[in-house]
């Protein structure tokens, strides 16, 4: 318990660097998005599905998806970026797994929240349904994130190059994940496919149940929880298999 | 006491298994310092790294109920970005140190010790090598362990600093145990009690020093 409170510490201060820039690189990049897209789309001209402010609608996609994002890729680089750190006995693998976990849904929830009170501070709709299912579906992204990273850190330092693929597949997965749409507008020939992606469910899930006016007919909550147990359990038991070839020299 | 139990440890290669140690089964009794004695690349620092439970061995078991060091004088485990004394408060916290009088009392040691002055508060990717060994080896000195695992650190920083490191570790020579690697005879003998030879593989003991010298210096 105390080296994961001392690693969170050092995670914190490591990734937000000696001016703190790092909390606002954190803030910076999905509103750079939800600025962006909205422009795209036209500001508050068209609104997303069930009369919802569009640059709402981004921002519960956005941060979600960003949060995916950033715990597979830090869980991905762990044994790599904290090697000097099992230098020190007390340090286990999976203790700075689970910080870099811990400090990315700390860090995306507070982004969140900070979004949308200054969102509704500014004027938007940003009133929550149902903001516990919310909670729970944003933090089941986190833990598939987890799975997914644990097992491309095992990849990552088994064959390197063949990990390169996961940052890759990870873009694509931006634009088929929902951020921008709901399943609703995509025709039905092509909604089967699409909804093999289980952050598209996620998404869905979390305005379902955010917007009062959205109600999704497509999010499955378990197939959303086949995958993100499925990947968790074979992500980390793999991490666990393979944790002291992975520090060892 | 360490017991080493059937500890083998290889590393894959192109041609299959490369063993650095083969089936070592040895006991380092407390309160008897050891030198560990190896040509270069013989895996000295292997056996250190695994007795200190930095790195795994591939089969067998290491087992000790004792409090290891890491081994002392190591620059490895900084992180560049952060300060040397945010590296020490790190230390100090996976090292059960909580309250903050305690980790204070600790930094300001490590400071005094490492007499690096104002880079104590700098990043430490901007520290020299001798300013990193002399903050490494103020924060091995610390903290007391049952044994200090001492990899040639007594070849770090200037002839001053070399001084007080020497007096530090004969200060705790009395209460705790040393296991040293090195291929300096002269300090090995300054220091240790007794001597393992690691060659080919194996670690045999000899349980006094001036045998195992010979012994070495016979190959």
């Amino acid at each position: 318990m105390r080296v994961l409170h001392a690693l969170l510490l050092r995670e914190l201060k490591t990734r937000f660097g000696i001016y703190r820039l790092g909390m606002v690189w954190a803030f910076v990049e999905p509103l750079t998005h939800v600025i962006v897209l909205s422009v795209i789309f036209g500001i508050r001209s068209r609104t997303a599905p069930g009369g919802v402010e569009f640059p709402i609608f981004l921002a519960t996609g956005i941060i979600p998806f960003v949060l995916f994002r950033a715990t597979v890729t830090r869980a991905m680089s762990t044994i790599e970026a904290n090697r000097a750190l099992y230098t020190y006995a007390q340090v286990k693998p999976f203790d700075t797994l689970l910080a870099r976990f811990i400090l990315e849904v700390i860090i995306y929830t507070v982004v969140f929240l900070v979004f949308m009170v200054g969102a509704g501070w500014a004027g938007f709709d940003v009133a929550v349904q149902d903001p516990l299912v919310v909670f729970v579906v944003f933090l089941g992204l986190g833990l598939f994130g987890l799975g997914f990273g644990a097992l491309a850190c095992v990849l990552n330092d088994a064959l390197p190059d063949v990990a390169q693929i996961v940052p890759i597949l990870l873009r694509p997965l931006y634009f088929i994940s929902g951020i921008f749409f709901s399943v609703e507008v995509i025709p039905v020939e092509y909604r089967g496919w699409l909804l093999w992606n289980p952050v598209l469910h996620a998404l869905e899930i979390i305005r379902g149940h955010y917007f009062r006016a959205i109600e999704t007919h497509y999010g499955d909550p378990l197939y959303l929880a086949v995958w993100t147990f499925g990947f968790l359990s074979f992500g980390l038991l793999t991490f666990h298999v393979y944790r002291t070839r992975m520090v060892a020299t | 006491m360490i017991a080493l139990d059937s500890v083998s440890k290889w590393y894959p290669t192109r041609q299959g298994r490369k063993y650095v140690l083969r089936d070592v089964t040895v006991r380092l009794p407390a309160g008897r310092h050891v030198a560990l004695l190896g040509v270069n690349g013989a895996g000295k620092s292997t056996l250190l790294r695994l007795i200190g439970g930095i790195d795994y061995p591939s089969a067998g078991r290491i087992s000790s109920s004792a409090r290891i060091s890491w081994p002392v004088g190591l620059t490895g485990g900084f992180q560049g970005s952060l300060t040397g004394r945010d590296n020490a408060r790190f230390v100090c916290q996976i090292n059960g140190i909580a309250e903050r009088a305690a980790i204070r009392a600790k930094l300001d040691f490590v400071e005094d010790f490492a007499e690096i002055g104002s880079y104590f508060d700098e990043p430490v990717k901007t520290y020299s090598s001798g300013m990193r060994a002399r903050l490494g080896f103020a924060l091995s000195m610390a903290f007391e362990f049952d044994y200090y695992l001492i990899d040639e650190v007594l070849s770090v920083g200037d002839h001053g600093f070399r001084a007080k490191c020497q007096r530090e570790l004969a200060a705790r020579r009395g209460r705790c145990t040393f296991i040293v690697a090195s291929h300096n005879l002269n300090t090995v003998r300054e220091i240790c009690e007794i001597g393992a030879i690691v060659r080919d593989g194996g670690v045999v003991l000899y349980p006094d020093i001036a045998e195992a010298v010979e012994a070495f210096q016979a190959a």
